[in-house]
């Protein structure tokens, strides 16, 4: 090649080599450094060096175990840059587990009285890094000690933020912690910096949230005791709080602690999240005297709410946490609605964090306060358009929880929108939409019925290259439905003059599987009533049959599902024409596949061509249209909101009625016992088998209107997977089948909670879809709750499940794992 | 035992074209190389050295042209070469990038994957962006265990809203944070340039 | 509140350059949980928000000076907005102390990135420190009394 010197480099690459070989031998850095710390011989600047090299390969995530031991020599040397690096490596790499703390325990003892305030500083910094329960209790007297003697706001910070965490690991440190060390320090003006205050507040949010444990080990030995002891002699602290933050956030004297006009954001936020707990314990225990703070509380959060500068990071920080608090405690409605507002104008704001963040809280809140989230539906709606994401992805789930009959043609428009302008990279949030679509339409029975349908086949051409069988026969199910019959066969026939004239090809793609698939199944269940209707051009008896075999010819190997569509419209269709060419090429299809290298479309295809064979009269019984679905009810859901109940006339049917879509090679059966005499399962659970859907989904959406409690019961057909004082929970497996497993879980609370909250977990290769909480997520004693969870995917099914909630006004959380023995 | 050469010479590479980086030569070896005019019309340098305020290291430099960017990362990716590519820290590539190029990922995928992990992948793009094509100033195309970073060397700004720095002083980055052979990285003796 | 998992420094290269760890993690785990963030973070468009959902949690970031900072958070407790605001306190935090801090400066002086973390930052991952002049001066102090330990050492 011309020009190129490469040939030249390369020469001089290889005559550099020759003086190379008595050069350099490159090593793994590690491995020097291991046989050097060994070297007791090294001076200790040497040491010290080889110890920062070994924690650069720390930052690279290589193995650093080897130097352990000389991370505590160093410790242990009088030189203070020893020290320093000495600690630092000990946080980075020891952990509380191990062997070695104990011979951490007498230099953390010497150096917690050391003279040296910062050699005193890294030591607690250090203990609270690596504190075990056994180190909290054995070095707890040494940071108390630092607490009553020392003045310097440096040492007492770091002494409380040690404190903090030892009584973390430790709960009954809380009988030798001293409250009124911090009552009186929070007198002491002269010592409470900033750094002081957000360690005081770290205390108390240690004893806040240690307590109920404490509580209940000193009732378990002795039921009588007096366990509301240290949290009633830090109510004294109270008021001094309340004005701490009132004037942080009023005034802003302090240049250092200033952002953006903002003051000291962290420290507002730690307090209100203190006081938050307090109010929450304080309640539970029923301390006396509080609820005179309660209404300033109120107050104080009206104030920051209205007064806090919204424009900024810092302050909508602030205003988060605000909004959090209110909801947390439940405060009084004005409140609530204020807090609602604030959140909207999150939404309506141009900073992406907080639109993220409001959707987020608004979600959770919208049982608290529907009507109020409701208001901001302008700007849910422009999030739908966000191009980021994470940001659509939360509008949708708000939109269609605030999605009622009144608002439902609106925010379905906006829906619609959004699925134009969805990508491939949009999938699950498409999949997302079409099944709550669904849900919504079943549940908000008044709405136009025509209307629905037609959203529905427009959604479908929309989408149809996206989403997976399970949302298609939802789709499927509702043309089935469909209560004017007349309408839907207009329906029906628009959508076969899209897919069968050659002029509209460009309207649908041929990877819209979905449309393709709802548009055999039509021609099978309506082609009949459709050329009853007429035929023209575009619609005929050849035009249905030739697009079948179309099809047909189309699918490979990879799409034995729509063949199996396709099979039983060629079968029913056959029995609605006259034209014998057509029917010939119909019955063609099915011979065709008798010899099928897929064993259940060799079966189908055998049986067919046996029907295919019968004399007509006996066709037309069995290839009947599919009676109307029904989907199966929950007892407790009142009877006026479920119309998908199967009719009168459906219940006539003859039983040979082939009630095949025809899209589930697993579960479907032969098509009539006249060709094969296996039991067959109910029509309707066989549906519900194809399915996959038990109607658990009209619940989900009616729980978010439904404010009267109502009294649910454990089906006795459920599992408990978890026992504790506070809650039962039992789960029942619905359906698992074609990647997709459909569970409730129940809890059954044994006392009153509050602010009920489930964290599900399943293995990496499945997703995991929950449904809110059902009826409420507060419960009193003996109530029952319950929450539909949807698992696609693959492997065993398994599931880990953390319970967070409310009880006697402290959060609590347990957590259990269950293993299923079904394998989706 | 290995004997091996330190990987310490870093290949620039101009297009040949004097419309873009070949009319780039003598300048971007002076402001990165700090070379005079003269050595800058050499091929191989030997014995340079690279500063910063945390360490210094010798390197040797190899400044070649093409015609066609492919058909030259095509040669360099041939087995005879594979000795050059052992001991190369990095490459750069001066030239105008054409967003709009067919297959301009798949040859970025290939300048990125031809040397090993550890190296520096920098195509110096020659071209004026324009804001509106979209054209992120930052652009790094993420492989496996190696990367290919775009550098716009016309851009007017020197740092963006992120801090990040732009044009030369990127490019200077990048070698600056590269880890050479024999560099020991954490000396921790923070010098301050006063 | 702020209350972090983790707080780890990636470079745009995706290369790790500081992890901190606040909550006890099996060694398996934080090779996962890096393994994953970089490309996680590397791949947000600009005008993205700065929240990802990961895993049991969410991850909060900010992008500067050619290193990503990203936090991993427990969505109960923490307060994402607060999130930002402390990895921008850091970040202005070392800019100060080392005067337009770069990706260099990290990688040569990590010890110095983890002592002002943790003036900052408490081992339980909530703020210990608002003030940035409080860490500046505690950490300089500390810095002082190493270089004066150097002397003495040369002296005696």
């Amino acid at each position: 090649m011309a020009g190129s010197s490469l040939r030249s480099f390369i020469k001089d690459v290889r005559s550099a080599k020759t003086v190379a070989e008595e050069r350099a031998i490159i090593t793994k850095a590690s491995a020097k450094i291991r046989t050097k710390l060994r070297d007791d011989h090294l001076p200790q600047e040497k040491r010290r060096n080889n110890i920062q090299k070994l924690l650069y390969l720390y930052v690279l995530g290589e193995k650093t175990h080897f130097g352990q031991v000389e991370c505590i020599n160093l410790i242990a040397s009088d030189d203070f840059a020893d020290k320093r690096l000495g600690y630092l490596a000990a946080t980075l790499l020891l952990d509380g587990t191990q062997d070695l703390l104990t011979l951490l325990t007498n230099l953390l003892n010497n150096d917690l009285s050391h003279p040296n305030r910062y050699v005193v500083s890294l030591a607690l910094t250090t203990l609270g890094f690596l504190s075990s329960s056994e180190l909290a209790r054995d070095l707890y007297p040494d940071v108390e000690n630092i607490l009553n003697r020392s003045k310097d706001p440096f040492l007492v910070k770091k002494a409380l933020q040690c404190v903090a965490k030892l009584i973390l690991k430790d709960a009954t440190l809380l009988e030798v912690f001293q409250p009124l060390y911090l009552v009186s320090l929070l007198q002491n003006r002269s010592i409470c910096t900033h750094g002081v205050l957000l360690s005081i507040t770290k205390v108390l949010q240690s004893i806040l949230s240690s307590y109920p444990q404490y509580q209940n080990s000193i009732k378990q030995e002795d039921s009588t005791a007096d366990v509301s002891g240290i949290v009633t002699e830090l109510v004294p602290m109270m008021p001094e709080l309340l004005t701490i933050l009132q004037n942080l956030n009023t005034k802003n004297f302090e240049p250092e602690f200033d952002i953006q006009g903002t003051s000291d954001p962290f420290l507002q936020c730690e307090l209100l999240c203190t006081l938050r707990m307090f109010f929450q314990v304080c309640t539970s225990i029923s301390v006396s005297r509080i609820d005179q703070y309660v209404n300033k509380f109120g107050d104080l959060l009206t104030q920051i709410a209205t007064n806090t500068d919204g424009s900024k990071n810092c302050g909508q920080a602030i205003l988060y946490e605000t909004v959090r608090t209110i909801f947390s405690l439940n405060m009084e409605q004005p409140l609530r609605v204020l807090g609602i507002n604030i959140l909207g104008k999150f939404l309506s704001g141009k900073d992406n964090n907080s639109k993220y963040v409001g959707l987020n809280t608004l979600l959770h809140v919208v049982p608290q306060e529907p009507a109020a989230v409701q208001r901001h539906r302008k700007f849910i709606s422009r999030c739908l358009r966000d191009p980021d994401t994470s940001i659509r992805k939360r509008a949708l789930e708000l939109s269609f929880a605030i999605l009622d009959e009144a608002n439902i043609k609106e925010l379905v428009e906006e829906l619609i929108e959004f699925l134009k302008k969805a990508s491939e990279d949009d999938k699950s949030l498409i999949v997302y939409t079409v099944e709550n679509l669904v849900t919504a339409f079943n549940v908000n029975q008044s709405v136009d019925q025509n209307w629905k349908l037609e959203t529905l086949v427009t959604v479908l051409k929309l989408v149809g290259p996206f989403i997976t069988a399970e949302p298609v026969s939802d789709i499927l199910i509702s043309i089935n439905n469909a209560t004017d019959s007349r309408h839907r066969n207009e329906v029906v026939r628009d959508m076969l003059k899209i897919s069968l004239d050659k002029s509209r090809q460009d309207e649908v793609t041929e990877d819209n599987v979905g449309w393709r698939i709802a548009t055999i199944w039509c021609i099978g269940e309506y082609g009949g009533a459709v050329l009853q209707g007429g035929q023209d051009k575009v619609v005929s008896e050849s035009s249905l049959s030739e697009y079948l075999v179309q099809q047909q010819k189309l699918c490979d190997k990879s799409e034995n599902k729509i063949l199996h569509y396709i099979l039983t419209a060629t079968l029913k269709l056959s029995t609605h024409i006259n034209d014998p060419g057509c029917i010939e090429a119909l019955r063609q299809i099915v011979v065709s596949h008798t010899k099928d290298a897929d064993l259940m479309i060799q079966t189908k295809s055998v049986q067919y061509e046996v029907i295919f064979r019968q004399p007509s009269s006996v066709k037309k019984v069995i290839c009947e249209a599919m009676p109307k679905f029904e989907k199966k009810v929950e007892p407790e859901v009142p009877k006026n909101l479920v119309t998908l109940s199967r009719t009168k006339s459906a219940q006539q049917e003859p039983p040979d009625v082939l009630d095949l879509l025809g899209d589930d090679a697993g579960t479907s059966s032969g098509p009539a016992k006249s060709a094969d005499s296996q039991p067959q399962s109910s029509p309707a659970d066989l549906l519900a088998d194809i399915f996959g859907t038990d109607g658990n989904g009209i619940i989900d959406a009616t729980s978010n209107k439904i404010n009267a409690p109502q009294t649910l019961q454990i089906p006795p057909e459920s599992v408990k997977v978890h026992e504790s004082a506070s809650v039962d929970c039992f789960v029942r497996l619905v359906s698992c089948s074609m990647g997709i497993a459909q569970l409730e879980l129940y809890l059954k609370s044994k006392e009153s909670i509050q602010n009920f909250q489930t964290f599900c977990a399943v293995p990496k290769t499945q997703k995991l879809t929950l449904s809110q909480i059902h009826p409420s997520n507060s419960l009193e004693a003996g109530q029952v709750a319950r929450q539909n969870l949807k698992i696609t995917g693959s492997g065993k099914l398994k599931l880990r499940i953390k319970l967070d909630f409310m009880r006697h006004g402290t959060n609590d959380n347990q957590q259990f794992d269950h293993k299923f023995d079904q394998t989706l | 035992m290995t004997y091996a050469l330190p990987l310490n010479k870093i290949l620039v590479a101009f297009s040949g074209n004097s419309h873009d980086g070949c009319s780039y030569r003598t300048t971007l070896l002076q402001d990165l190389f700090d070379l005079d005019a003269q050595d800058a019309q050499e091929n191989i340098l030997k014995d340079l050295c690279w500063r910063t305020r945390y360490y210094e290291c010798s390197f040797d430099l190899y400044i070649d042209e093409f015609e066609d960017f492919e058909e030259w990362l095509t040669e360099l990716c041939l087995q005879e070469f594979d000795e050059l590519r052992e001991v190369l820290a990095g490459i750069i590539v001066v030239a105008d990038y054409d967003p709009e190029h067919e297959g301009k990922d798949i040859i970025l995928q290939k300048f990125a994957n031809c040397l090993g992990q550890g190296s520096f992948n920098v195509w110096c793009n020659t071209k004026v962006i324009s804001e509106e094509k979209g054209l992120d100033a930052n652009y790094i195309l993420h492989e496996e265990n190696t990367e290919a970073e775009m550098v716009e060397i016309q851009c007017e700004k020197d740092i963006n809203e992120y801090g990040e720095k732009l044009g030369l002083k990127r490019l200077k980055e990048i070698i600056d944070i590269h880890e050479w052979d024999g560099v020991l990285m954490p000396s921790c003796q923070i010098k301050f340039p006063k | 509140m702020t209350h972090i998992k983790y707080f780890v420094l990636a470079s745009r290269q995706g290369k790790i350059r500081l992890t901190k760890w606040y909550y006890s993690y099996a060694a398996s785990e934080k090779e996962k949980i890096l393994k994953d963030l970089t490309p996680l973070v590397l791949s947000r468009k600009a005008k993205m928000c700065n929240i990802v959902e990961y895993s049991d949690h969410k991850v909060v970031y900010r992008r500067y000076a050619s290193l990503y900072f990203i936090c991993g958070i427990t969505p109960e407790y923490d307060n994402e907005l607060l999130t930002l605001e402390l990895i921008h306190r850091y970040v202005e935090t070392m800019d100060s102390y080392f005067g337009n801090v770069c990706e260099l400066d990290i990688i040569f002086n990590f010890s110095r990135a983890y002592e002002i973390l943790n003036e900052m930052i408490m081992c339980d991952g909530s703020i210990a420190e608002s003030g940035k002049a409080e860490v500046l001066q505690q950490v300089k102090t500390m810095d002082t009394m190493e270089s004066n330990d150097n002397l003495d050492r040369v002296l005696s």
